[in-house]
């Protein structure tokens, strides 16, 4: 089942994602049809094309159509997306030029306070955990 | 057409609203500015309000039938969410998909310098 796109990055067919993508990427043994690989990518394209849900919008990105729940379900799950893509806090920094000096230096302080967060986090849980096993 | 939208400008001194039809051209314009609001004033919650009370009045003056109304947002002005719950109050328009318009370059032109140097 594993094929040599796979095997090359030792994925598994454990995670369905990628058993998905290997099984989709395969060219198939030349017994059983064999389709180039230009052809397998481009029916890959375009199946995920038709798994894109704002097919009629002229704007596919930010973009929520209202269901059921209403506009403002609609609107939250909008604000949702732009907080999760800090599309807000881009603007920001794109207002006024930041020399790369800065930009160096604001990248290592956001990097290091995310390692810093993710070490705690860990520890906070071990000690949660800790705590439910009754030690 | 179908689908109308409503083009909202919504930027930190002024909010721009434009009722088009789904192609583009316009059926009626308004502003914090039409709405009889000056200069620094015309920024805010009201200002959108009421430019949004104008449009609705416009419509139902024109006689112009609306089925759907497609929201396009471009900004983070205070008027973002005035036009927002202005729609759902004053209006009986049915929403069909709000969009996020917002310019965001894919590292286009470079900005303005910093200030305070």
């Amino acid at each position: 089942m594993m094929n040599g796109f796979a095997l090359f990055r030792g994925l598994t067919s454990r995670t369905p994602a990628t058993a998905i993508f290997a099984r989709a990427m395969s060219t198939g043994t030349p017994a059983g049809g064999a389709q180039s690989a230009l052809e397998v990518r481009m029916k890959f394209a375009s199946n995920l094309n038709s798994m894109v849900a704002n097919q009629g919008a002229s704007v596919v990105g930010r973009s929520v159509p209202v269901a059921s729940g209403g506009a403002n379900r609609a609107y939250m799950r909008l604000n949702r997306i732009l907080s999760d893509n800090g599309i807000r806090r881009e603007l920001q920094l794109r207002r006024r030029y930041e020399k790369p000096k800065y930009k160096r230096q604001r990248l290592r302080q956001e990097s290091h306070a995310r390692r810093f967060k993710e070490e705690v986090k860990q520890k906070v849980h071990l000690i949660m955990r800790m705590k439910n096993w009754g030690m | 057409m179908d689908t109308l939208v409503l083009h909202v400008h919504a930027s930190s001194n002024n909010t721009i609203l434009s009722l088009t039809d789904a192609n583009g051209r316009v059926i009626v314009n308004a502003s914090g500015g039409t709405v009889g609001f000056k200069k620094a004033q015309r920024a805010g919650f009201e200002p959108a309000y009421q430019a949004t009370v104008h449009i609705a009045n416009a419509v139902r003056e024109k006689a112009i039938p609306v089925n759907k109304v497609e929201l396009r947002l471009k900004g983070f002005g205070a008027g973002r969410d005035a036009v927002f719950k202005a729609v759902h109050s004053v209006t009986n328009w049915a929403v069909c998909r709000v969009v996020d318009t917002t310019p965001v370059p894919f590292n286009g032109c470079r900005p303005k310098k910093a200030r305070r140097l």
